[in-house]
């Protein structure tokens, strides 16, 4: 017997008590102590309470609610974190760009007809999660990077070369990504503008009416009555969750295409920026 | 008509959201509506090259025609024989790649040709000769080997309905 089999033996059945143990005690650790457990008490409360609009982000999914509104800041810079490495791309790849006439056949005439169908249904799909990530799972970033599976599969079963052809150039998709950001940045502000421009007071990343506090003390002076709108035809609308679902879908559909698209660059487009200069 | 092919294409895009979303409501119906409208904008030039019609309808009829007898009758025969394989003792196969020409004229057509030999068991398009018009076909049973009792015994019945869909 080998030394190999004997740790991947031991292996297999460390990992057999180990599920076992995350079956019963229902986690790795120690279960939640009970002055925790209230604060998910009161996110459940308060995630979609019409009755207490100061505390509530009035969408019925909790971790949309926590994501977007309670923790909004937080996943702003995680966005901004993935946009910096796009740029870190973007500033690998500089001066390279699509080249038309290298190799623009794609794949074969069955595999382009069968994406040609179904690109627009991936796309619709996708959409679909952005616009109700408020009300069921899903959300900004997963509906993006659902839509950017269509542009992968044209770029790949059609060439890069047709999606710049269909006006899909490395430059629009950066501002695509930049408008999606921007729509972002706009909507997170937007309740604090409004309010600074009527004469009143308001938070940025503010959803609903909040309760206003003195800036010296944690004593409640009044609330806030600017609020997003919350309510779209039959179902909630979230207040800024919604706007911020599709801004980061359109970020994200941006964003992904881009840095699918650059890793797929041919090597003659790529000579002058990855060949660097003949040194002595 | 020239708007036909635009609300053609946004019924199969709305209809699809609707199914994939399973829900009703005026909210998701709303924004569906937009979404759909601009996707049809977008891509309908790339998918439909010519205008439709009413004649389009009998081909309509027909792709359904075809689709309830291949699921039925042709997935049937091709299981049949696959399971007769699978199933007996000894390695009964003869396996060959074959070419099979095809007279179809349009991308769909083809690719419904392709689709269909591919999805039947025991047959799988692995090439296409464009200027030849003829798949690659690996056949695990191949009883001809000449292309054109090939396409007698692969895809007669694909291509007629093909042709008459797709034309």
């Amino acid at each position: 017997m080998k030394l190999s089999d004997i740790i991947v033996g031991i292996a297999m059945a460390l990992l057999a008590v180990m599920l076992s143990y995350l079956m019963v005690y229902g986690g790795l650790g120690p279960i939640a102590s009970y002055n925790i457990r209230p604060l998910a008490a009161a996110f459940l409360n308060n995630t979609y309470n019409p009755w207490q609009k100061i505390y509530s982000a009035l969408s019925p999914e909790a971790v949309t609610a926590i994501v977007w509104d309670y923790r909004g800041l937080d996943t702003y810079f995680e966005t901004s974190v993935l946009f910096i490495a796009i740029v870190g791309l973007v500033a690998l790849f500089r001066g390279a760009n699509i080249v038309q006439g290298i190799s623009s056949k794609g794949l074969s005439i069955i595999v382009k007809t069968s994406t040609k169908i179904i690109v627009p249904l991936i796309l619709v799909a996708g959409a679909s999660l952005a616009f109700h990530g408020h009300l069921s799972p899903g959300g900004g970033f997963q509906g993006g990077s659902f839509m950017t599976v269509a542009t992968a599969l044209l770029a790949v079963a059609f060439s890069i070369e047709f999606l710049q052809q269909k006006r899909l150039s490395l430059n629009t998709l950066l501002a695509v990504r930049c408008v999606g950001l921007l729509a972002i940045a706009i909507v997170s502000v937007y309740l604090l503008i409004n309010a600074v421009l009527l004469g009143g007071y308001a938070y940025i990343f503010q959803n609903m009416q909040r309760l206003l506090f003195s800036p010296n003390s944690l004593v409640a002076v009044g609330i806030s009555q600017y609020s997003m709108p919350y309510w779209f035809l039959d179902r909630p609308l979230g207040g800024t969750l919604f706007f911020f679902n599709l801004s980061e879908s359109i970020a994200v559909i941006g964003g992904l295409t881009l840095g699918a698209v650059l890793l797929l660059l041919r090597e003659n487009e790529l000579k002058t920026v990855i060949g660097g200069e003949e040194h002595e | 008509m020239k708007f036909l092919k635009y609300i053609a294409v946004f019924l199969l895009i709305y209809t699809f959201y609707i199914v994939f979303t399973a829900s009703l409501t005026g909210f998701s119906l709303a924004l569906g509506f937009i979404a759909s409208a601009l996707l049809t904008g977008l891509l309908t030039p790339i998918l439909v090259q010519r205008d439709i019609g009413a004649r389009d309808l009998k081909r309509l009829a027909y792709l359904i025609l075809y689709y309830l007898y291949y699921m039925i009758v042709e997935e049937y025969k091709a299981h049949k024989l696959v399971i007769k394989i699978v199933l007996s003792r000894k390695m009964n196969i003869r396996p060959a790649i074959v070419k099979v020409p095809f007279g179809v004229k349009t991308d769909y057509g083809v690719t419904l040709i392709a689709g269909s030999i591919t999805n039947t068991p025991g047959t799988c398009v692995i090439d296409i000769d464009e200027k030849e018009r003829a798949f690659y076909v690996h056949w695990i049973y191949a009883t001809a080997l000449e292309p054109e009792k090939a396409r007698e015994a692969i895809s007669k019945v694909f291509e007629k309905y093909a042709s008459k869909i797709f034309g």
